[in-house]
Formats: C-alpha cells, sequence, structure tokens
C-alpha cells in the first residue's frame, strides 16, 4: 500500500473526530492533528485504535507519541504494516 | 517557574465500551495505574471514570510541563499517578447548575500525587454525572489555585474556545479591572495581556463538548 | 434594620453590591441587592445579552454572607467602643466552592442567605445561597474566608 493510499484513507479515519470537515480536505502532511485540525486530544487513543484496526497492526506507546502530525501519523502506519507483513 | 494545567473530559462523549477495552485503556494507563485500580477504595468508582480521571490528571501535568518543556509530547503512560485519594463525601456531584467555581478547598475533591520524570504534581479532581475534571499544581497547597466550569450550548470548537476565554476574562476581571485579553504563545500555551503587557500570570484552558473550563495561579495578596 | 453595619465596609460604591441587611445574628446573616441594569460587567458580558457574571454573583455571596457576618463577629460587643475597620481587618476570602443555577439579569433583586458552619482561630466557614425574587435557587456554596482583628480605639 502507498503513502497515497494510505494518506486518503487517513482522512476516514480523522473525519469522526473533526469538527471542520472541509478543513479536512485541504490537509497535508505537515497538518497538526490538534492545532490545525481541532481534533480534541481526548481522541487521539480512538485514532490510534482505529488505525490499528483498520491495517491490523498494533501501535506501541513510542510510536504512538509521534503521531501528532498526519505525515508522521503515515510514517508509523508504514513502519508497522512492513514489521507485520 | 510558575505554570498552571487543567483539563475537562465530558462523560457524553466517553465510549464505555471502549474504554473498557484492554488495546484502549493500556495505551492510557501504565501497569500499576491498572493495578491500582483494585484497591478497595475504588470499588465503588466505575472504570471508565477511573480511566478518564487519570487521564485528566495526565493531560493537566501535560499542559503544566509545556510551559517550560516547549518539545515535550504528550504521551499518557509516561506521566504516572502515584497515589489517589477519594472524595470525603459523593463520588460523584451532581451538577444541575450551569457554572461552578472553587479554589482552596480540598477533602471534597479526589486528590493525589503524580509523577513525570524528576518532576512530581499534585491534582485535585471532581467528578460529575457528566464530566470529570482535574487541576494541578507543583505544590499541595491549593489555595492560589482557581478554576472554573461553565456549560454551554454550543458544542461548536470556535464557540467552546469563545466562551472559555470569556469565562477566564470575567474571573480574572475581578483582581484586574481593565482590558484583558488572552494571546496564545508560540508554544500554544495562553498569555493573559492586560493593555497589551503580559500579566505573567500562568492559565490553563480546557474544553470538551458541552463544557468548558479554565484554571490559574494567583495570590491575591500580592497582586494587590 | 442592621444597615448600619454596612458603614464598616471597606468598598467603594461601585463594588459595593449590598442593598439591605434584613437579619443578622451570631449564627446567620440574610441580605439583599438589585443589579444595577447599568453596571459596568455587562456593557462585556455578553455584548447585547447582558448577563450577571458568575464573579459578580460569588461577590454578592461573599459580601453579604461572609463579610458582613465576619465584621458582625468581631465588632459585636465592641460597637460603643468605637471599632474601626480598616484594609487589613476585614475578612479575606480563602476559600471558595459555588456552583451556579439560574442567570440573573440586570435588574433582578436577589436575596442571599448565609449559614455560619464555623468561626474559629479567625476563619470563618459559611454555607450560603442566593435566591432571585421568585424564590429560586440562583446560586449555592461554601465560603471560607480569614477575619484579623480590628483595630478598637480607646
Amino acid at each position: 500500500m502507498d503513502r497515497k493510499t494510505i494518506f486518503t484513507e487517513l482522512k476516514k479515519v480523522l473525519a469522526p473526530y473533526t469538527e471542520n470537515k472541509e478543513m479536512l480536505d485541504g490537509i497535508s502532511e505537515e497538518t497538526d492533528l490538534i492545532r490545525d485540525l481541532k481534533i480534541n486530544s481526548a481522541n487521539l487513543v480512538d485514532i490510534i485504535i482505529d488505525a490499528e484496526s483498520q491495517y491490523n497492526i498494533e501501535i506501541d506507546f513510542d510510536s504512538a507519541e509521534k503521531m501528532y502530525k498526519v505525515g508522521s501519523c503515515i510514517d508509523v502506519i508504514i513502519d508497522k504494516m512492513n514489521q507485520s507483513a | 517557574m510558575k505554570s498552571a494545567g487543567n483539563d475537562i473530559v465530558a462523560l457524553r462523549s466517553v465510549d464505555k465500551q471502549r474504554t473498557s477495552q484492554f488495546r484502549f485503556y493500556s495505551k492510557i494507563l501504565s501497569a500499576l495505574e491498572q493495578a491500582l485500580y483494585h484497591q478497595p477504595q475504588f470499588a465503588e468508582i466505575p472504570f471508565e471514570n477511573y480511566v478518564w480521571l487519570l487521564w485528566s490528571v495526565k493531560e493537566s501535568a501535560y499542559k503544566y510541563l509545556k510551559r517550560t518543556i516547549p518539545g515535550l509530547v504528550f504521551s499518557p503512560t509516561k506521566i504516572i499517578i502515584q497515589h489517589i485519594e477519594i472524595p470525603v463525601g459523593p463520588l460523584i456531584n451532581k451538577f444541575e447548575g450551569i457554572q461552578w467555581e472553587s479554589n482552596g478547598y480540598s477533602e471534597e475533591f479526589y486528590r493525589g500525587k503524580v509523577i513525570y520524570g524528576s518532576h512530581t504534581f499534585y491534582f485535585r479532581s471532581k467528578i460529575s454525572e457528566e464530566w470529570i475534571a482535574t487541576v494541578v499544581n507543583n505544590n499541595e497547597n491549593f489555595e492560589n489555585v482557581w478554576w472554573g466550569i461553565q456549560s454551554i450550548d454550543d458544542a461548536g470548537y470556535y464557540h467552546q474556545s469563545k466562551a472559555v476565554r470569556t469565562l477566564l476574562l470575567n474571573k480574572l476581571n475581578s483582581f484586574f479591572p481593565g482590558d484583558l485579553q488572552v494571546e496564545k504563545n508560540p508554544v500554544g500555551y495562553p498569555v493573559i495581556l492586560k493593555d497589551l503587557e503580559d500579566l505573567h500570570i500562568p492559565v490553563s484552558l480546557a474544553h470538551d463538548d458541552r463544557f468548558v473550563a479554565y484554571s490559574f495561579i494567583l495570590n491575591p495578596l500580592n497582586n494587590s | 434594620m442592621y444597615n448600619d453595619i454596612l458603614t464598616y465596609l471597606p468598598y467603594k460604591s461601585s463594588f459595593l453590591f449590598i442593598d439591605n441587611i434584613s437579619a443578622l445574628d451570631m449564627n446567620g446573616v440574610t441580605g439583599d441587592y438589585t443589579l444595577r441594569k447599568d453596571a459596568f460587567f455587562y456593557e462585556d458580558h455578553f455584548v447585547n445579552n447582558p448577563v450577571t457574571p458568575g464573579v459578580i454573583i460569588t461577590e454578592i455571596m461573599a459580601q453579604i454572607g461572609l463579610v458582613v457576618l465576619g465584621i458582625h463577629l468581631i465588632i459585636s460587643g465592641n460597637r460603643k467602643a468605637g471599632v474601626t475597620m480598616d484594609g487589613g481587618s476585614f475578612p479575606l476570602l480563602t476559600a471558595t466552592d459555588v456552583s451556579f443555577f439560574k442567570m440573573v439579569l440586570p435588574g433582578e433583586k436577589v436575596i442571599v442567605t448565609s449559614k455560619k458552619q464555623y468561626f474559629r482561630f479567625g476563619k470563618l466557614k459559611c454555607l450560603i445561597e442566593m435566591h432571585n425574587g421568585a424564590a429560586e435557587l440562583v446560586a449555592k456554596g461554601i465560603f471560607s474566608g480569614i477575619i484579623k482583628n480590628a483595630v478598637i480605639k480607646k
């Protein structure tokens, strides 16, 4: 699975937790989940769990703490998929 | 350096079922904190309240630390709650009102100690049927810690943001009459300006769903 | 009836939130205040939708329920001796825990009732309630303050 596909799918994962759906269309890898997308930090764990289910991976603490930008989320997902493959 | 940290969790937006799954709560609670729940004093506290109580303490401590460690990333399992005491009185308060505020009281709250590396904090939390709210301080004396909560009609982000600022500035205005403003500094924490000068009052803001909350540290005697 | 105690209060008129003290003894106090429509805090709170801020409600409760009662507790028995109050001798609010239930609009009259929980070692703790003209509960809370000794003029 390539980076672009994950990027598109990640928008769907984030959608339930963002209020500003239009903003989601304009995101880039540099978009900060909390600061830019106004996602409540209490939902970060939900996003990690949803990503785990979507890609059948397990995200450990050290990786989870990197997942505050769209780009770093994709990095972690690719990294974990390669590990489990 | 003096700082401030608070958090509020709206219980309506909590997914109880998901919270009770190991793969969820193990990303928030350390193994020791998971074990701590089985102490008899927590027997009457629902597990989801326990998880989100600890979450709110960790998030509050993170906000407190962020002022001194700007590059800090929130990692819940690294901020560790060492000790929790439950309130004298009801474990869950009825919150039929529209607003609540407090400073100084202790035995009516959940209270305890939290550590991050070599940093030690103390917390006070209050649980109502609708929310869990926490405030932290670097000292066990909460006399100069002010915190308040308000319920709002509109849970939209921009409305929350405006409502929490109005609530805070009204409270601060009773100590500092005049034109006050809340600005965010580049690291992301709020600063209070009076006539465009930084008042150097550590404040912390939080919102979730239909609830907004503030906290700040102020000794009224030093400022009057 | 008990309004002579108001002369001991150290507030200026724009920050004095007491009109009447209708009952006062060693265990409690009742008083009222009518919110002025032109009060300074309605200008911004909120624009075109004035509502009394919670902090003002707290201040009204503290002035009637804690400050008036506190001053009464210090000066009773000493009134004839000529007690004066200065900035250092009125009750200082040290802890509050207040819940608000109803909004108060400009022009509304509010009634504050305070019951002393204890007065020990200069610390006064009261349970204070505020009702509106329709006898609905507006706010309720616990207030504590420290009272330093008043200066008694010889």
